[in-house]
């Protein structure tokens, strides 16, 4: 395994994974994993489909509960708080969704303005001016949009009223799970750009799951690499893109052969 | 996760040996899950903060929606238990016992129960459906990550509902019912109104309307449980919901007519 930056290793690590081993009945995800992320840093977890990343991020976030191993943010242990803690460490917390996990029954406005109503985070009065500037925050102005439902969306607009609705939770550590997934590559790289655009507006912690490698060049400052359940790679962007590592180097590269898929041929 | 305890994989003859007490483990696993959520709904039910739009919105969607299915179904029942009741005893030239005899059971058997199944197979179905959609595109998780309690947010309100929908539908089935039967004593069995309202009050008791309005309570506690269980523990996309919302019907149902002669043993001897 290669380490990151010496910069980024005296860094406070906001989350930090411990031998996290996590089955769904006998099938093992995780089996292992130990993970540091550093305060402010954008760790990007790549991986193959099936290998447990968005496993990853909703063990980071409480969602789901470790077999075995220890996970940590900041200060509190997320795998053994008792609901009504968990409730309230996850409010630091924001997670964009793959699909971007919009409510169906209520409008975008409802959407983004659900953390402030519901945690009662800032004044009735306010809510609606609060929604208006996180959507123009992730360029969604037009007032037409604010009463649709995530229904007549398109993909990319959903992935953006998702932002803005984590933008609402007014994050410290922000897990993105898959945001350019199933998007063209002018939207891709457009929510790309959305994610800079928040990380520099929230200097928040960021854990992106990708398996787009632009994407993780891009957006990232550190890539981890998960295989077979566990962390398999840690290094900077730079060291990533220069690597000998025969699995990262298969899985930037795109081949169908080598150390990744040897014995496991599954498409 | 792989939390709970399970049998191990045993291959070929073994296999279909152990089937049965695969079901039993299967059927101990959900009926735990049934019971913690309903415990876990009712100690929230009382906490704060209340979510009262949301109550009235699973009020309207539960009661007011539901009012078409369970009038008809009232009504119409209503008229065959007096035509066939009528038809019968005209048999030993007793017809005129029809009204009381039809009003009885409607109180105390049929309105409730074929009000909780109408509303088992309307409601607890669109609680697995919604419920499970929500599970398989992540918007439980969602719910979850944002710091709120899915029990209290979605279930609490569902619950609440058809808990009281259920013997309110149940009242206005009663009364269809008795005017639906009292219709058919009128026009096919020669009854007058007059003679049919006063065989009816003469014989039925409020203890025939408590018992089955009681019974009620539970079959909305049924109702909802079981689609909200079997809602959140959808998987596997379309196809899981799918089954979730079959399941939830099917099951309630059986819980339904199940309980239904326990409570009527209990109702009996306390009533």
């Amino acid at each position: 395994m290669i380490a990151g930056t010496e910069t980024t290793e005296r860094r406070r690590a906001r989350i930090r994974l411990a031998d996290v081993h996590l089955a769904f009945g006998p099938q093992p995800v995780l089996r292992g994993v130990s993970l540091d992320v550093h305060e402010g840093e954008t760790l990007v977890v790549v991986g193959r489909s099936g290998e447990g990343k968005s496993v990853l991020l909703k063990t980071i976030d409480g969602i789901l509960k470790p077999d075995r191993g220890e996970v940590w943010v900041d200060q509190e242990r997320m795998d053994s708080l008792r609901a009504r803690e968990l409730s309230l460490a996850r409010r630091k917390i924001a997670m964009v969704f793959q699909g971007a996990a919009l409510f169906d029954s209520m409008t975008v406005e409802e959407n983004v303005a659900f953390p402030y109503v519901e945690h009662g985070t800032c004044r009735t009065a306010e809510v609606r001016e609060r929604v208006v500037e996180n959507l123009r925050r992730v360029h969604l102005t037009d007032p037409a949009v604010f009463s649709k439902k995530p229904a007549e969306l398109s993909g990319g607009m959903k992935k953006r009223v998702g932002v803005a609705r984590a933008l609402s939770m007014e994050p410290e550590i922000i897990l993105w799970d898959e945001p350019t997934t199933g998007l063209d590559p002018v939207t891709a790289d457009a929510i790309n750009d959305l994610i800079l655009e928040t990380q520099a507006s929230t200097r928040a912690t960021s854990v992106v799951v990708t398996h787009d490698m632009a994407s993780a060049f891009k957006v990232g400052n550190r890539v981890a690499m998960l295989h077979q359940g566990r962390v398999v790679y840690t290094g900077s962007v730079e060291e990533t893109r220069a690597t000998e590592n025969p699995l990262v180097r298969q899985f930037v590269e795109g081949r169908a052969s080598g150390p990744l898929t040897d014995g496991a041929r599954d498409g | 996760m792989s939390s709970s305890v399970s049998l191990p994989d045993i291959p070929g003859r073994e296999r279909s040996l152990l089937a049965p007490l695969r079901w039993l483990e299967s059927a101990c696993l959900h009926i735990g899950g049934v019971s913690i959520l309903f415990a876990s709904a009712l100690s929230r039910v009382f906490q704060r903060p209340f979510r009262m739009r949301q109550w009235i919105a699973q009020m309207e969607q539960v009661g007011v929606h539901s009012i078409s299915v369970a009038l008809l179904t009232a009504t119409f029942t209503g008229m065959v238990m007096v035509l066939q009741t009528g038809v019968q005893l005209s048999r030993f030239q007793s017809e005129s016992m029809t009204p009381g005899i039809a009003g009885i059971a409607l109180l105390r058997e049929i309105a409730p129960v074929l009000t909780a199944l109408a509303i088992a197979a309307r409601v607890g179905a669109g609680i697995a459906a919604e419920l499970g959609t929500m599970r398989v595109t992540e918007q439980i998780d969602a719910l979850e990550s944002m710091g709120s309690d899915p029990i209290h947010y979605l279930v609490v309100p569902r619950l609440v509902a058809c808990v009281v929908m259920v013997p309110a539908l149940t009242i206005l089935s009663d009364l269809v019912g008795i005017l639906g039967g009292c219709l058919i004593g009128v026009t096919k069995l020669d009854i007058t109104l007059q003679a049919y309202l006063d065989t009816t009050f003469r014989w039925v008791n409020p203890e025939d309307f408590y018992s089955g309005f009681l019974k009620t309570i539970v079959f909305g506690g049924i109702v909802a449980t079981i689609g909200c269980y079997l809602g959140l523990k959808s998987s596997g996309g379309a196809e899981g919901v799918g089954t979730a919302t079959t399941r939830s019907v099917v099951v309630s149902f059986i819980l339904i007519l199940v309980s239904d002669y326990f409570l009527t043993e209990i109702l009996l001897k306390v009533l």
